[in-house]
């Protein structure tokens, strides 16, 4: 076999175009030695002091006073970056797939994605051109962190994404006029916006007009309208599809929830026992995880699985000092490679307090 | 007083220190209703034809534009995530910023009896319109489900949901609707003695019937002047408000998010200040070329010009300032978010869109102003006024593209890249713009008569024309 170089460039629909962390603190990553050293590595991460005092809030918040309130950790020791949680996801919630060159406008839609970086021991600034030396790859798989103080439901005007009791931030699709307010708003940049009619009208393949070869999303009054039914076969009965102008995002599986809501009530009966049991199910990425990096659940439940998680001193948020307050958490990531093997230097460095001076 | 002749140099001293006329040449009433009534009454000129066929084909073509997107979605434009927003807000604030010198002028400077607004209000007050009418267009069809955009409105429905109060999109839409509504009332009201005018020197019958409709049965009696000063002056009243709440609450839009370069309490006064200064760079863009088409050089004198050049370097150095207070505050606060993000504004991918846009066409170039002979060459105020506007523009792409492409997670971080279909919604506003003033001067009088009549030595009861001195006024046709 032979590589040449053939002095051409092929455009590649990607989904993340920067690999650089810019040493943000949003993976945290130790070798064993230092979190045996200190134990609340995570929460120690530069930036975390920049978190405002409490102020009294003149917003009034939407209660949280289910009996049952959901929440989430993805823990970044195990997760591998497979990429099945995103297959998952994509076929509950009927997801649409928008082709290569909507991807590579930046317009993918999966509401939930893994994040990856290239960590390396020396820091780099890719702006400038440069690479990372011996990069070691970290994931982190990123969907709606469902904020407490959820900013994007402040500015959308038309109150089409509020907050449910049990702590959900929820879209509703009928209300939403795709001011893509929400998704200026959001600091993890979960949203994503139907920016043609992805479920009604043919997408991504090439027509030819003319000279020109442009693709069929781009003629879509002129196309015809509707899936073919193999394909509205494929989709989740228990999950709607959304039209063109519509923004969506991760739900935590609400039709999930809800399904076992109203089973735990039929069983209930007449009797008050209309929690749904202890870790009874959970969401499509969770379920499809599969080294269980995900852990979905009843966070006021202090025996839940996603409870006691939540009480591992790995436990961080992202982005605390913006106060979102996000029922979504990470695990950091621990590392312990054999001293005796060439790269064990690089392993372990996403988040290291203090970068080693160029 | 003294009659005995002054000394010579009393005599140049009084000169110096005289007051320029703000209608020079010693027009008198008869001449400026002439010559601002003969705008409208003569035929078009030819080159009005060739402008109005080039930019109505604009606006046409703008409005096809507007359509596909509407049809097809608003993936055609560039629009992506990270970057919701883009050409769309970027030319909606453009524009809603540019309104706002009319207001400043029709009513702020009223009120302050600045006697040199007569000669520009008129046209200032249309184009303030015509900006809004822009301006407009954006905020409606930048969502993605243009049909049910009347959900923003406060409208009793059977699912008992209100707009969100809490969002700075419904303020705009409140802000906006009120601007454009005492606008129109505030023109209108001020047009009123002037169509009597047209009216009266009708001489065909669509023209009396229309002219005479609008003109509201207006006979220039003292009851009619009375209402009509107690009107005007509650209306001036009304709008002085306006002009620093309504880039305001556009402003609200960035201030009460979260994101860097976005969420910062210096954003009310940097947009007011910024959309005064854009407008009277457009003011001035629309007169000096309508002053010599029409050869009104003597109504809009180099006086006016150099006032507003003026405002244009105070209001860009308020901007200036504001620039460098943004750059200031991010570094002082310690925030390695907000940093960065102004780090990235000057050496980030779109680097150039700030020395270019921001530095040169904003900062630097209204500083020509401090030099008389730039405010008096119409030439280098025509240069600047060109700048102002294109850097506003860039401005605001600057703080909202800008700002959105890059935000907190690197791994979402992205480039907008505009579309043919960007390109010609924006291209057709300004068609719709500029066809909407070409045909504002036709069909109205783009100076306010009966305003400007009030600054001319005539209107003093007391005057009496100078011995030796013939006042001119030419009668009859003359063709411009």
């Amino acid at each position: 076999m032979k590589v040449t170089k053939v002095g051409r460039a092929y455009p590649l629909s990607i989904t993340q175009e920067h690999f650089s962390i810019e040493g943000r603190g949003l993976v945290r990553e130790a070798t064993l030695e230092r979190y045996r050293a200190d134990n609340d590595f995570a929460k120690k991460i530069p930036g975390e002091e920049e978190r405002p005092h409490q102020l009294p809030s003149i917003y009034t918040h939407p209660p949280l006073d289910a009996p049952q309130q959901w929440g989430m950790t993805v823990d970044l020791n195990v997760c591998t970056g497979c990429s099945a949680c995103v297959i998952a996801c994509q076929s509950e919630n009927n997801i649409p797939i928008v082709g290569k060159l909507q991807v590579a406008h930046g317009r993918a839609m999966h509401w939930i994605r893994i994040d990856r970086y290239y960590a390396s021991r020396k820091p780099f600034d890719q702006d400038r051109g440069d690479w990372p030396e011996d990069p070691e790859i970290v994931h982190e798989p990123m969907m709606c962190q469902h904020c407490e103080n959820a900013p994007c439901e402040t500015v959308c005007p038309v109150n089409a994404t509020v907050h449910s009791e049990d702590g959900l931030n929820v879209m509703a699709y009928n209300r939403c006029i795709g001011t893509r307010y929400c998704s200026n708003n959001c600091p993890f940049k979960v949203r994503r916006f139907n920016y043609f009619d992805y479920n009604q009208r043919p997408v991504g393949k090439k027509k030819i007009a003319g000279a020109l070869s442009i693709y069929e999303e781009y003629f879509a009054p002129l196309t015809t309208k509707g899936a073919p039914d193999i394909i509205k076969m494929q989709k989740n009965p228990n999950v709607t599809v959304r039209m063109r102008g519509v923004m969506e995002k991760c739900t935590f599986c609400v039709q999930r929830i809800e399904e076992a809501k109203i089973a735990a009530h039929a069983r209930a009966g007449a009797s008050a026992e209309t929690l749904i049991p202890r870790d009874s199910f959970t969401t499509a990425c969770a379920q499809a995880c599969p080294t269980e990096a995900i852990v979905f659940g009843d966070i006021k439940d202090p025996e839940s699985r996603v409870s006691k998680m939540k009480k591992q001193d790995r436990n961080y948020r992202l982005l605390e000092y913006l106060n979102v307050n996000t029922r979504t958490s990470y695990l950091a990531r621990i590392r312990n490679p054999n001293p005796k093997m060439p790269d064990a230097a690089n392993i372990g460095v996403a988040s290291l307090e203090e970068k080693v001076p160029e | 007083m003294d009659a005995t002749p002054a000394a010579p140099e009393i005599k140049e001293a009084e000169r110096q220190i005289a007051r320029i006329p703000l209608v020079l040449n010693r027009r008198n009433f008869s001449w400026l209703t002439e010559r601002i009534s003969g705008v409208v009454e003569q035929p078009a000129p030819r080159w009005w034809w060739v402008a109005f066929t080039i930019t109505a084909s604009a606006a046409t073509f703008g409005l096809f534009c507007l359509g596909y997107q509407i049809s097809t979605g608003v993936g055609t434009w560039g629009n992506n995530i990270p970057v919701g927003w883009a050409w769309d807000i970027t030319n909606f604030v453009f524009w809603i910023g540019i309104g706002h010198a009319g207001t400043l002028i029709s009513a702020i400077l009223f009120l302050l009896h600045q006697k040199w607004r007569t000669s520009i209000n008129r046209s200032a007050e249309a184009m303030t319109l015509f900006a809004v009418i822009c301006a407009a267009i954006f905020p409606g069809v930048h969502v993605g489900r243009v049909w049910m955009a009347w959900y923003l409105a406060p409208v009793p429905n059977n699912w008992a949901i209100w707009p969100n109060f809490r969002s700075a999109l419904v303020w705009d839409v409140f802000a906006v609707s009120t601007y454009f509504t005492v606008s129109v009332l505030f023109w209108y009201t001020g047009l009123i003695p002037d169509l009597a005018t047209l009216r009266d020197r009708a001489t065909t019958k669509i023209r009396k019937f229309l002219f005479g409709i609008f003109a509201c049965g207006w006979r220039g009696s003292n009851r009619n002047w009375r209402h009509y000063e107690m009107a005007y002056l509650l209306l001036a009243g009304l709008s002085t408000p306006l002009v620093l709440s309504v880039h305001s609450v556009v402003s609200f839009d960035f201030a009460t998010s979260i994101l860097p370069t976005w969420h910062t309490t210096i954003f009310p006064p940097y947009f007011v200040a910024g959309a005064i200064f854009g407008g009277f760079a457009m003011v001035l863009t629309l007169l000096l070329p309508a002053r010599a088409m029409f050869k009104l050089q003597d109504v809009i004198t180099p006086q006016h010009i150099d006032k507003m050049a003026k405002i244009i370097l105070l209001t860009g150095s308020f901007v200036g300032y504001a620039y460098m207070m943004e750059f200031f505050l991010a570094w002082y606060s310690g925030n390695s978010y907000e940093r960065f993000a102004f780090w990235n504004r000057v050496f980030g991918p779109y680097w150039w869109y700030w020395w270019v846009g921001m530095l040169f066409c904003n900062c630097l170039s209204p500083q020509l102003f401090w030099f008389r002979w730039c405010r008096r060459n119409v030439y280098v105020v025509y240069f600047v006024c060109m700048c102002v506007n294109a850097g506003m523009w860039f401005e605001r792409f600057i703080i909202i593209a800008g700002g959105l492409h890059r935000d907190f997670l690197p791994s979402s971080w992205g480039l907008f890249i505009p579309t043919w279909v960007d390109i010609w919604t924006y291209i057709g506003t300004l068609g719709i713009f500029t066809s909407l003033f070409l045909l504002f001067v036709r069909f109205l009088p783009m100076i306010a008569m009966s305003e400007v009549k009030t600054a001319v030595p005539e209107a003093d009861p007391h005057y009496a024309t100078p011995p030796g001195i013939q006042s001119i006024s030419p009668r009859g046709k003359e063709r411009i």
